[in-house]
């Protein structure tokens, strides 16, 4: 299954003959690289169909000014996985085991921004997971959120919390 | 996908003038935190003051409520299976096994082979009885985890009452 359809792909980078519907499709990231990729993999990214489908596919050059060269890989990347229908949990295991906490962020901002369905929940699944049982401090600063309650507030909180207190995990130093 | 539509919060533009990490915009904040496996979301309400109205809103509160509720139903149901298994380990209790210990010993064969089978009785005992002991530690696992679920959810629902009075007043 998987098979067939990467050998769909093939064909279809190769059939050049065609350029309305198989021409290469060149992203432009934030930083101004260009990145080549294939009809299909646009189609992943709603935002740039959208764009190619608005300009009967006359345009080709697409700019992600919100997204920079260092992320742009990994979208595409997993957009490649999607397409060829080999997205399981060892891979995704994988994708993210690269990323440290501000990737992991920005790429989900770069899924939200191009419209990638899949990589976003994908995305806020390991955000939620990386986050979960953490202490307060932990997610203030995973989140870069400020403390906006006064110190009574937060006391009256937090004695609130501690009729439960069930211990949370000590906090990875070295992720951020 | 709308983008920053919603606009009941201040975390995004306080926030941006102190941090230097990337932050997330509202809608996307909501989704992460409906996927969080929380064991206690009174932890996140002392993050800040939206995520304090977050942890307070009816829908993240329904679907809280909803995933406790399956997730104490699992905890319960398999302690109900290990307590099954228990049952079921009853027939192999060997309840025969001091039975005929003072037989007669004069054929050294069947002495040889009543002990081979004593001790193949002793040796599947044994397994059961490790078997059992790994069933009572996940047990012991499963109750203490109920416990405290069932102490977040009393907690949760306590204060959750008392700070939202207006919504049970109309009922």
């Amino acid at each position: 299954m998987a098979e067939e359809v990467s050998s769909q792909m093939n064909s279809l980078s190769i059939s050049e003959t065609n350029p309305s519907s198989s021409a290469t499709i060149s992203l432009v990231s934030g930083d101004d690289i260009v990145f080549k990729v294939e009809p299909t993999i646009a189609k992943e990214m709603e935002t740039v169909q959208s764009f190619i489908d608005e300009t009967d596919g006359k345009i080709t050059t697409i700019p992600l000014p919100n997204i920079s060269s260092h992320d742009l890989p990994y979208v595409i990347e997993y957009c490649e996985k999607s397409i060829a229908g080999k997205i399981t949990k060892e891979f995704e295991a994988e994708f993210v085991k690269k990323l440290n906490n501000e990737e992991v962020k920005e790429l989900f901002l770069a899924a939200n921004y191009l419209n990638i369905k899949k990589l976003l929940d994908f995305l806020s699944q390991v955000i939620a997971d990386r986050i979960a049982n953490k202490s307060v401090e932990y997610v203030r600063r995973y989140f870069g959120i400020e403390n906006d309650f006064t110190p009574e507030e937060e006391a009256k909180l937090r004695e609130e919390l501690a009729w439960t207190f069930t211990g949370v995990d000590p906090d990875d130093e070295d992720e951020n | 996908m709308a983008v920053m539509t919603r606009n009941r919060l201040r975390m995004t533009t306080e926030a941006t003038e102190v941090s230097i990490n990337t932050i997330l915009p509202e809608e996307l904040m909501i989704e992460i935190l409906s996927r969080i496996e929380l064991s206690n979301p009174l932890e996140l309400r002392c993050v800040c003051k939206w995520w304090k109205s977050i942890v307070a809103d009816p829908q993240f509160v329904e679907s809280y409520l909803h995933r406790s509720f399956s997730d104490v139903l699992d905890l319960t149901s398999t302690a109900m299976e290990h307590v099954e298994s228990f049952e079921s380990h009853d027939i192999y209790l060997p309840a025969d096994l001091q039975d005929d210990e003072d037989d007669d010993e004069e054929d050294d064969d069947d002495v040889t082979e009543l002990l081979v089978n004593k001790a193949a009785q002793l040796d599947n005992f044994l397994v059961i009885l490790e078997c059992m002991k790994g069933n009572l530690n996940t047990m012991k696992v499963d109750v203490i985890s109920l416990k405290r679920r069932m102490k977040c959810l009393e907690s949760f629902l306590k204060i959750y009452l008392k700070s939202a009075p207006s919504l049970f007043s109309s009922v």
